[in-house]
């Protein structure tokens, strides 16, 4: 592809709008007489659209945006440029100047190294990572709690807060400082880690180090052997070899001192699964109180938190005074949810679906009955369509989505599509999407709004928090992945929206022939949470922090 | 008469599968995205327009991109003179190419999401800051710490990276 480096050069300033006029004339000439020309120039627009869009972080646990309280300026740049300022900075947390000989190694590529298996109480100085994430090299930086890290060579470490650590590769890490205990099953052999002092090779074992801040570090070998090297230059012979039950302290000159080996310092694999037990259950008591709080948020128009209380084929709302809104359960399967003991509906099949009906609720509030089959008199007639219309909705709900098989999974989806209905849908490329229908007579086609790709492979199969809301008084479409605004877009005109039936999980008839009709969502649903206002970024925060699950 | 919602439906379902297809072509013919955005919002009206007139059964994709390729000509006619969008016969010229390797270049655009995640951190700084949306190169270098030269010159060797990367790619897929 080398000779074509002038000709790409033309393409990119096409691209970027910064060709001349004689150097256009170029392009043009180009393209009209050579077809080889054409096909390359094709190719290099075809990758430029697909770029366009896939701006903010596409599921990067690196690229996360920081936490308001570190950077609250942040909230107030243009949407797009805050994102990338806080790609960067997340960045530039974790590279951090090369100084130091142990960050002389050049980076390699950021194909993940380790799996974040799980965090328990974990305070990160660097970017936030939730468990499950995918760790290119990097550095991370922990003020507590405990990590587990599934090096993909097949190590575990299980570090301690506070630590400075870095994942060079899948068979190489860094201890600045803090405590860790590296479990390498035999596969895994060879695993190495670095302090300032000294090259620790493993040689199929169980050992912890702990590396004092610009200090000494002491190793500990509960079980096989451990090799002790100089830091740098070339792989020499062993300045010493620890065996099980020994222990050694290697001061800042390098020099090794025996010291009585002590297991209990470091915490062992089934302490640590323990603690994640521990903490998923405080989590998920946290967010029942927090339950019990939202409940009572006046814009809510439904909440459901599926759980089952005996009831197989209803899904009940939690508000008491707004009884309308409950969904009537097609299909699915009464599965677990986020935490053991929290329950939650799974879609496998094509009818599987929860059908409800959305609207503002009724004026009069408590005990009005909610559908009696009677003939509608016109004037109930209107006023069920006044209901029906809305200035402004928020989804937000908890989702596992267990594969993206379709071109479309569908989250919520209005009955027929009728005017200002929406829905809300997963594509499959891994992006959120709005679909609003038929805006007015003088623009019939949907209008839409999309997502760059959130959902990756990384992603499935985990408990994800997706949101969107809309508003029709300030035009605004916001969609939010992991209690983060990853789109915004602006509606085309200031209609209200349309309320009506509406399905979860599922749109469309089962029988359908057509395998584009059938957008059934595969995986489960835990918590859905409809609101007749738009909820703004950091309450969308708070609601994706207090579900969290722990794993 | 048909259904009209059934219509409707199938409608919306058949131009949200020709989308990125669609856009994908309207970015070779057209100098800038914000020229692709006005001119898929027109496609898009003409097509439901005319929806009538399609058979259900042939190819939408197909016919969507006659359609699109004219309302370029039309929107260079109209409205554009002025705005670098190439002559009728480049226009015509690469909209046919397009079309002929529709398939290869939805394959090659698939496979961009494997070639991004091998970038360089660094690299998917720059690319995350240029092509988020709105956002100016100037922006896009300031935050990267570049000038505006060296960030140019970045983005075009990361093009490049990615087209050998997709070409790698696609060879995989053959094989």
């Amino acid at each position: 592809m080398s000779e074509w480096e002038s000709f790409a050069e033309l393409c990119a300033a096409h691209c970027d709008g910064r060709l001349t006029e004689d150097q256009r004339g170029l392009l043009e000439q180009r393209l009209k007489s050579d077809e080889a020309a054409r096909a390359f120039f094709i190719r290099y627009m075809n990758l430029e659209s697909a770029l366009d869009g896939c701006g903010s972080p596409t599921g990067q646990e690196w690229a996360q945006v920081p936490q308001p309280a570190v950077l609250p300026a942040l909230r107030w740049l243009p949407w797009a440029l805050a994102a990338s300022l806080a790609a960067l900075l997340a960045f530039v947390f974790l590279s951090g100047p090369a100084r130091d000989p142990l960050r002389a190694a050049p980076r390699p590529d950021s194909a993940g190294v380790a799996l974040l298996a799980s965090a328990v109480g974990a305070v990160w100085e660097t970017a936030e990572l939730g468990a499950g994430a995918s760790l290119p090299p990097g550095r991370i930086k922990l003020r507590a709690g405990l990590v587990r890290l599934e090096f993909y060579s097949g190590a575990t470490v299980l570090l301690e807060g506070p630590a400075d650590f870095e994942l060079r590769s899948i068979d190489l890490a860094v201890c600045h400082s803090g405590k860790l205990r590296a479990i390498v099953p035999a596969p895994a052999a060879g695993f190495t880690i670095l302090t300032a002092q000294a090259r620790l090779v493993d040689l199929g074992t169980e050992f912890g180090i702990e590396v004092a801040e610009n200090g000494p570090a002491e190793v500990h070998v509960f079980d096989g052997r451990v090799e002790v090297h100089p830091p740098t230059g070339p792989v020499t012979p062993a300045k010493a070899d620890l065996t099980a039950g020994r222990a050694a302290r290697i001061d800042q000159a390098g020099q090794i001192l025996d010291i009585p080996a002590d297991p209990t310092r470091f915490i062992s694999a089934p302490e640590a699964a323990a603690q994640a037990e521990a903490d998923a259950t405080l989590q998920f008591a946290r967010w029942r109180e927090a339950r019990e709080l939202w409940k009572d948020d006046p814009r809510l128009l439904a909440y459901f938190d599926f759980e089952r209380n005996g009831k197989a084929r209803r899904l009940n709302s939690l508000l008491r005074d707004k009884p309308e809104m409950s969904g009537t359960i097609i299909g699915c399967r009464w599965v677990e949810g986020r935490w053991q003991g929290k329950d939650a509906l799974e879609f496998k099949h094509p009818g599987d679906r929860i059908r409800l009906t959305l609207r503002q609720p009724v004026a009069g509030g408590a005990g009005t009955p909610a559908a009696v089959p009677r003939p509608d008199s016109k004037a109930e007639k209107a006023e069920r369509a006044e209901q029906q219309h809305l200035p402004a909705l928020t989804f937000a709900a908890w989702v596992r989505v267990d594969s993206i098989d379709q071109p479309i999974l569908s989250l919520l989806s209005a009955d027929g599509e009728r005017r200002g209905s929406p829905t809300w849908q997963i594509t499959g490329e891994g992006k959120l999407q709005c679909v609003l229908h038929r805006l007015d007579r003088k623009y019939p086609a949907p209008w839409v709004s999309t997502t760059p790709p959130v959902i990756d492979s990384m992603q499935i199969g985990r408990w994800l928090h997706v949101a969107l809301s809309l508003d029709t008084r300030s035009g605004r479409v916001c969609h939010y992945f992991n209690g983060r605004l990853v789109e915004m877009a602006t509606l085309p005109d200031r209609r209200p929206l349309r309320g009506g039936a509406v399905e979860l999980g599922n749109w469309g008839r089962p029988a359908a022939k057509d395998a584009h009709l059938i957008r059934r969502f595969n995986g489960r649903m835990d918590e859905v949470m409809i609101f007749g206002a738009a909820l703004d970024e950091p309450s969308i925060q708070q609601l994706y922090h207090v579900g969290r699950p722990a794993s | 008469m048909e259904n009209p919602d059934k219509k409707y439906e199938d409608f919306v379902r058949l131009f949200l599968q020709a989308e990125p297809g669609l856009r994908g072509l309207l970015r070779v013919l057209l100098p800038s995205v914000t020229d692709v955005d006005e001119v898929l919002q027109e496609t898009s009206l003409v097509l439901w327009k005319k929806f009538d007139r399609f058979e259900m059964g042939t190819s939408f994709s197909a016919w969507a991109s006659v359609i699109a390729r004219f309302e370029v000509l039309k929107y260079r006619r109209e409205r554009a003179r002025d705005r670098h969008v190439f002559s009728d016969e480049v226009v015509e010229l690469l909209g046919a190419q397009v079309v002929e390797s529709g398939e290869a270049l939805a394959r090659e655009r698939r496979a961009l999401q494997t070639c991004l995640t091998k970038l360089r951190d660094t690299e998917r700084a720059l690319v995350t800051a240029v092509y988020t949306r709105g956002a100016a190169m100037k922006e896009a270098a300031e935050v990267t710490g570049r000038s505006v030269a060296a960030a140019y010159k970045a983005l075009s060797r990361i093009r490049m990276a990615l087209l050998q990367c997709i070409e790698r790619e696609m060879r995989k897929e053959v094989a």
